[in-house]
């Protein structure tokens, strides 16, 4: 049974796999895989129905969301809330500085992680543990809120795309991931033998390490890509200028624009009306703009999805 | 090894000290390093023989000569750029506002943040400003300044708005000094009330109720006679928005009114100031609430919907009573007669009172006690308190409040101005100079109470419905409680105790009226625990405040 179901999981002995073989299967092994197809099924259903009712939403009529009428498929059909989302200004340039942010911040991010975890995962580097340990202690123990930004303060970043991409350049969790890839991927025996044709450490690193690591590569692109997409807090935090702002800072702006607040107790006719139509903003650009910044994230996953198994569990199953 | 370890510890410790300890130097320094007694700086004259402090008129426009700047912190949601008052002040005073304009919830966040950071703005404005920090911060902390001299010495306009009955005391904290710019703006007596659908009322032949049980009798009506006549058992008689509950106005039919608003449960009988949340009269409102409730007449999810429910709900006309600020809230107004199907329900009388009365919320004007405080980082505090001195001018103040001159009103004469047809711009210049991109709203500007901008010729608005509601409830209105300052020491356990004790309350509402316990065999022990909560503590630190306002 336990081989069988190991069996499974291998695509290629799936595939070979004949008809007289799967004819031995016991109705106990089928009954067994019937419910194991039902509970998958009904896992994804759960997991698959918000994004799909994202999605009819974001086509729908607001009061009709609202009002709980969608279930199955869009009611009221319309694009306005695409259409108000382009329309904002604010929402196309934060679009264009995350895609600078990101960009920019992993280029940082590869730079700095990827010869720090090769030289870790090197036998021969002196002091390997003590510098090991000292990333570690940053895992466990943060400085904390204030010290970091007093630290951006003093560096001169504040209200500059430096304070969102340099702090936090090197992500120790990421680190070691790497570091076990290289550890795994590139066998001390490599190495001697590059040297015995006379290649040194750093012609060694550029010409025969990164070129083998390209499926970790991809990983670290997608981890702290996703990372910097995601980020809204540091946006938050450094950010003065609304022009500098990035895209998800943008959004959290839009979602939660109660400025003027319908819960103070004094309330002016104008206001009312003010904050109505904000709200109402709101209510329209929604679910549009979960799609919308949800996008370039989707695009960039099936490029690096097919290295996912490669890269991470490689590193995690032999480290 | 071992060696290792304590070494990267002892130098990374080394390393978060320093880190921490300069942060914290700074922070105090600058604390320490206030302005607030230059108000009697030397007075010269400059060759067209205007009086100047410094760089700045002491009084009259421009307010400086050499060009300055100052910066706002304040929540709005819109853009700097946006706001068409700014370059027009800025033209009129010589005088650049550097905005910084985050949301409600961002904004407080980066305000505690740059606080602490000791790089903070000159002045901070809005609603993100509370009582607990012009207290605390300010009169405490240092870290806003007393501005009542320069009020004294340069702030006319200032003056006249301190000078109406009441403000003055009001803007006062305990140590005699105003630290915030004063705001006074025109409110109706009456905030929130039900309203009832009148159409539906005509759909099923009965009159407006006068009394609980004719509006119990009303809502069985609406929910079983199909008054919006869709053929659907669709209807719901009473419901309300999840933000603006508000039960404990309608404890007024059972002549407990002290409205929702905090502080919880108090209200004025007699010139004192008592508190309502744990009288027989309330606990009727409950049992009469929870009534409703199991015989379906309340809306089963108004303890759970959001307001975007609420009003979605609204206006697909499922509503025959909400309560609500105006029935504007929750559905259409017709634009000609400025009219929707809704009426302000009559305050009703209950078996258990023959003198039913309402919460009142103010007498026509409310004073917001914290809407701007300049901090000491300000170079010059008087050219700000001039520049919103300047805003506090009537055309300046028009022109924020109702619209561009030339743009959304006309001037007609001094002091008088109509409103000019909004049809006649165009989709997107309505849109440029519309209410919210005039000026931050949240700030002070002052209109005078009396004073009215003339709507577009020949279109008087009809009906005025909180016109109505005030006229309707006046015989009814309790006395309004005056707005306080705690003491310093006192404002701190105030808002603990208050936000435990409306933490209780509200939750302890929910349950009664929707039956998941029972009022009556509840009661003692609620009682009990609002006493635990500190209940008498806060009447007790609330009635200081309030004596001492009077």
């Amino acid at each position: 049974m336990r081989t069988l179901i190991m069996k499974n999981q291998h695509k290629e002995g799936l595939r070979q796999k004949s008809k007289k073989e799967r004819a031995k299967r016991s109705n106990s092994d089928k009954i067994f895989d019937g419910v194991i197809f039902v509970i998958l099924t009904i896992v994804l259903l759960i997991v698959a129905y918000p994004l799909y009712f994202i999605i009819i939403s974001s086509f729908s009529d607001p009061a009709a969301v609202a009002g709980g009428n969608v279930t199955w498929r869009p009611i009221g059909f319309t694009l306005d809330g695409y259409e108000a989302v382009f329309k904002e200004e604010n929402v196309m340039r934060g679009f264009l500085n995350s895609i600078i942010y990101t960009t920019v911040g992993v280029l940082i991010n590869l730079g700095v992680t990827i010869p720090t975890s090769y030289a870790l995962s090197r036998e021969d580097f002196f002091g390997k543990k003590a510098v090991t340990i000292f990333y570690l202690i940053t895992m466990f123990i943060s400085g904390g809120l204030m010290p970091t930004y007093l630290v951006v303060q003093s560096l001169g970043m504040i209200n500059t795309m430096w304070a969102l991409v340099v702090p936090g350049a090197l992500s120790v969790y990421n680190m070691i991931v790497a570091r076990t890839f290289f550890k795994t991927n590139l066998p001390l025996e490599l190495l001697e033998s590059a040297k015995l044709d006379g290649c040194g450490n750093t012609k060694f690193f550029i010409h025969i390490a990164l070129p083998l690591s390209g499926p970790i590569i991809a990983i670290l692109v997608l981890f702290y890509g996703i990372g910097h997409w995601n980020s809204y807090f540091s946006g938050l935090l450094y950010i003065i200028d609304q022009e500098k702002f990035p895209l998800q800072l943008v959004l959290r702006n839009i979602l939660i624009n109660n400025a003027l607040r319908q819960t103070q107790s004094i309330l002016t006719e104008e206001a009312l009306k003010e904050a109505e139509r904000l709200r109402q903003v709101t209510e329209l650009m929604k679910y549009s703009l979960i799609i919308v910044s949800s996008i370039p994230v989707m695009i960039l996953y099936p490029f690096i999805q097919k290295h996912f198994v490669k890269g991470v569990m490689l590193g995690s199953v032999k480290g | 090894m071992k060696k290792g370890v304590a070494l990267t510890l002892a130098v990374w410790m080394m390393i978060s000290i320093m880190l921490t300890g300069c942060g914290g130097e700074k922070v105090s320094d600058e604390a320490n390093n206030t302005s607030t007694d230059d108000v009697s700086k030397e007075v010269t004259t400059d060759e067209d023989g205007r009086e100047m402090v410094g760089n700045m008129y002491v009084e009259g426009l421009p307010i400086v000569k050499e060009q300055e700047t100052f910066t706002i912190f304040v929540d709005d949601g819109g853009r700097a750029e946006d706001k068409i008052m700014y370059p027009i002040l800025e033209e009129q005073t010589n005088v650049k506002v550097e905005l910084l304009l985050y949301p409600y919830d961002t904004a407080l966040e980066k305000k505690n943040i740059l606080i602490n950071s000791g790089e903070y703005p000159d002045v901070f404005a809005g609603w993100i400003l509370g009582q607990k920090d012009i207290l605390k911060d300010g009169m405490e902390d240092g870290l806003y300044i007393p501005i009542d001299g320069y009020i004294e010495k340069y702030a006319p306009n200032m003056r006249e708005v301190l000078d109406i009955k009441g403000v003055r005391q009001t803007m006062t904290l305990p140590d005699g000094h105003i630290y915030t710019i004063p705001y006074v703006i025109e409110a109706p007596h009456v905030d929130f009330s039900p309203w009832i659908n009148y159409e539906w009322l005509e759909a099923v032949g009965k009159d407006m109720p006068t009394t609980t049980e004719e509006f119990r009798d009303v809502l069985r009506a609406f929910k079983t006679e199909d008054p919006n006549g869709n053929g659907i058992n669709d209807e719901i008689p009473y419901s309300a928005s999840p933000d603006n509950l508000n039960f404990g106005y309608l404890a007024g039919w059972f002549g407990v009114s002290a409205g929702q608003k905090e502080p919880m449960g108090f209200a004025m009988a007699d010139g004192e100031l008592v508190y309502q949340y744990n009288t027989e009269g309330y606990k009727e409102t409950m049992k009469y609430l929870n009534s409703l409730y199991e015989e379906g007449l309340i809306d089963p999810e108004i303890f759970t919907q959001d307001s975007a429910q609420w009003t979605a709900k609204g206006k697909q006309d499922l509503y025959g009573c909400s309560m609500a600020y105006g029935p504007g809230d929750f559905v259409d107004v017709d634009v000609a007669t400025n009219r929707s199907a809704f009426d302000p329900l009559p305050v009703l009388k209950s078996e258990f009172v023959d003198t039913p009365n309402y919460a009142r919320s103010t007498y026509g004007a409310a004073t917001l006690k914290t809407q701007v405080a300049i901090t000491d980082r300000a170079k010059n505090p008087e050219v700000i308190v001039r520049w919103f001195d300047n805003v506090f001018e009537l055309e300046n103040s028009v022109q924020i409040q109702a619209g561009l001159i030339g743009k959304r009103i006309e001037k007609l004469g001094e002091g008088q101005y109509r409103a000019l047809d909004e049809t006649l711009l165009s989709e997107a210049d309505r849109e440029k100079y519309g209410w919210g991109n005039m000026f931050t709203q949240s700030m002070p500007k002052f209109i005078p109470l009396d004073f009215k901008v003339l709507p577009v010729e020949g279109k008087e608005l009809p009906y005025n419905d909180k016109k109505t509601a005030d006229e309707l409830y006046a015989p009814h209105l309790t006395e309004a409680i005056p707005q306080a300052w705690a003491t310093a020491e006192d404002a701190k356990r105030v808002s603990i105790i208050e936000t435990d004790i409306k933490n209780y309350i509200v939750k302890k509402q929910a349950e009664w009226i929707s039956g998941q316990t029972d009022v009556e065999a509840e009661w003692e022990d609620y009682v009990e625990q609002l006493d635990k909560l500190g209940l008498q503590e806060l009447i007790e630190m609330r009635r200081r405040a309030v004596d001492s306002a009077q």
